[in-house]
């Protein structure tokens, strides 16, 4: 039978090949020019470091998607959907999870029902608020407990937030594309039957698995690509110099440390390091700024989302994050004791 | 393979798995992974290897089910990219291309901190600038980078050797990294010195607006290197001046070794003066500092 595209999609095929066409182009002609090959350089250390996260994401959602029957998680959820999200949000205290490997894994859960908000929750809780990340920032600042437990507590209240807004924005399945939402869960399109009582041999069911994880590498991993190929372009061209000139003012010292963190792209785990190498040039709310949104919501994760949410819908989700964010970081600049000069 | 692999969707991504399998297999072999991440995550790099050849066989068992679409074409030409990209950029780490985009001052002044606003504190007021070291922009060296300092022998600098103290003497000097250098450096003021790194030469650094200094006249030159967390993506220039005894010329992107007197003037401006240079002929196997 033969697949009609709907126009988003075409022009997401075309884009996709525009895009191929033109870096194959840029690495083609320029690989001598320094500043392509610094490009080459960024861009494939952002692929080396997210990919295997990005597999182990992949693996995690495959085994979720043979593994975890619908019906007995949804029974298992609380009942009350903020409770819910109250819960998911600080998921990544018990299990680490960065922002690569978390949109595979929000993508099958949403698959097995997984409320909207919660799942929302999930996203941007993860890769922030878990020990990991909390460590990495206290050590950042001089072994800070105190900013540690700002960005996570922040962070958390963001999470939370953030699902519930788009959550009460968009009711039911109407934020998620074709194929995620939990109506489509007996049609992935591997030709199996998911059910538990179809596997009868456990064998069976790894391989099952293991072909979701291989499907969702596909379905993800191209935007990650182009979502890092953007970052590397970022970094590339924009000079970090240009940057301080604006800083003088606080709110726009945040604004400007928030459009750096969307550019960079920089691993949760390490962004903290590079918050810190500006103590002494901008106010500490913008450096928290950088280190909440980074991971939430940078070039990268925005492409990655397209593979879980429409348009609208991460249009909405940018908003209220980049809202919140901006919010949490003015009341630190107003009412923190220390905060600013 | 099958020729019809080729037409075939399964067929292609098992190809894309396998292209991806050999790469990462060939750049952890040859430590080539080295110029784009931090060595210890290398454990990450075979977990992604096994990963990608269980997911290749899973999908050589599926051959023949399902027909290949111009999107998979496409898809599969975008996931190839990166491995492109990565024999391009192999053993051409960052440079001082990079090094002058990351590279902040303040006030547009490269060696004045005096000239930058007030230390700004975090909540815990936790600010120690005056007793750490400078880098070339204006930057402590990471206050956070101690844990990271037991990491530094991933540089393969001469450390200082516990047996026999360095005199720190012209004809003894104490060899470091630039982030040791860097971190303590009231420690080192008036010792000689020698360390390694990639030159930018005043030439070069006259071509960016980012850094400007009086201090960077003709025969002087940045010394610098980048500290790494995880990847490239975080790396953050760390430098120092280099000033001789006569009239120095250095190649941009050259990698040196430079002997000289650590000053730190009222200014705090950081410099290797008096300084004698030699050409290394290769890079150092890790480029960058951990």
């Amino acid at each position: 039978m033969e697949v009609v595209q709907s126009r988003p999609a075409k022009d997401a095929a075309t884009f996709q090949a525009l895009f191929l066409l033109g870096v194959a182009a840029l690495l083609l002609l320029g690989s001598e020019s320094q500043a392509i090959l610094n490009l080459a350089t960024v861009f494939a250390g952002i692929i080396l470091e997210a990919l295997p996260f990005m597999l182990l994401g992949s693996l995690a959602g495959g085994i979720i998607e043979v593994y975890v029957s619908r019906e007995r998680l949804i029974a298992r959820l609380p009942k009350k959907h903020w409770q819910v999200v109250l819960a998911a949000a600080s998921l990544g205290m018990l299990c680490p999870i960065c922002e690569c490997a978390v949109v595979p894994v929000v993508r099958r859960l949403l698959r097995k029902g997984i409320p909207l908000p919660a799942a929302i929750a999930f996203l941007l809780g993860a890769p922030l608020v878990n020990p990991v990340v909390g460590m990495a920032t206290a050590v950042a600042y001089t072994f800070s407990v105190k900013v540690a437990l700002i960005r996570l507590l922040a962070g958390y209240l963001i999470a939370v937030s953030a699902g519930l807004v788009v959550g009460w924005i968009f009711p039911a399945d109407s934020a998620l594309v074709q194929g995620v939402s939990s109506d489509h869960e007996d049609d992935c399109g591997c030709g199996h039957c998911h059910s538990p009582d179809h596997h009868h041999h456990q064998r069976l069911r790894l391989v099952d698995a293991l072909r979701h994880a291989s499907g969702d590498f596909f379905e993800v991993g191209h935007f990650l690509v182009i979502g890092a190929f953007i970052a590397a372009l970022c970094q590339t061209l924009v000079s970090r110099q240009s940057f301080l000139p604006l800083a003088s003012s606080p709110l726009l010292a945040i604004a400007l440390m928030m459009l750096l963190a969307v550019g960079l792209n920089i691993c949760s785990q390490a962004d903290a390091f590079i918050a810190a190498s500006f103590r002494n040039i901008i106010p500490f709310p913008a450096q928290m700024a950088f280190m909440l949104l980074g991971p939430m919501l940078d070039l990268k994760l925005v492409l990655m989302f397209t593979g879980v949410f429409r348009k609208k819908a991460i249009f909405a989700l940018a908003v209220t994050v980049v809202t919140l964010v901006f919010l949490s970081s003015y009341l630190l600049n107003r009412f923190l004791p220390g905060a600013h000069p | 393979m099958n020729p019809s692999a080729f037409t075939n969707r399964r067929g292609l991504y098992a190809m894309v798995h396998l292209a991806w399998w050999v790469t990462l297999i060939a750049f952890v072999a040859s430590g080539g992974y080295r110029d784009f991440i931090k060595p210890s995550f290398v454990g990450f790099l075979w977990f992604a290897i096994v990963v990608l050849l269980v997911l290749g066989v899973v999908e050589v068992r599926r051959l023949g089910t399902e027909r290949l679409s111009m999107e998979d074409v496409v898809r599969c030409g975008i996931l190839l990219l990166p491995l492109w990209a990565l024999f391009l950029a192999h053993g051409r780490p960052l440079n001082s291309y990079a090094f002058q985009k990351r590279f902040v001052s303040v006030a547009g002044n490269l060696y004045s901190p005096s000239n930058r606003r007030p230390s700004q504190p975090t909540p815990d007021s936790t600010d120690t600038s005056s007793d750490t070291g400078m880098t070339v922009g204006g930057q402590k060296a990471a206050q956070a980078t101690e844990t990271r300092q037991m990491a530094a022998a991933d540089g393969n600098e001469p450390e200082p050797s516990s047996e026999k103290p360095h005199a720190g003497t012209a004809r003894d000097p104490i060899p470091l990294t630039l982030l040791q250098l860097l971190q303590k450096p009231k420690s080192y003021v008036g010792k000689w010195v020698v360390t390694e790194g990639m030159a930018l030469s005043q030439e070069g650094a006259k071509k960016d607006a980012s850094i400007r200094s009086e201090a960077i006249v003709p025969g002087t030159f940045i010394l610098f290197r980048f500290l790494i967390v995880c990847c490239v993506a975080d790396g953050q220039p760390l430098g120092v001046l280099v000033k001789g005894a006569q009239h120095l010329t250095v190649a941009d992107n050259g990698w040196y070794r430079v002997t000289g007197r650590y000053t730190l003037d009222k200014d705090k401006m950081t410099m290797l003066a008096d300084a004698s240079i030699s050409r290394l002929p290769t890079a150092p196997d890790s480029p960058y500092l951990y």
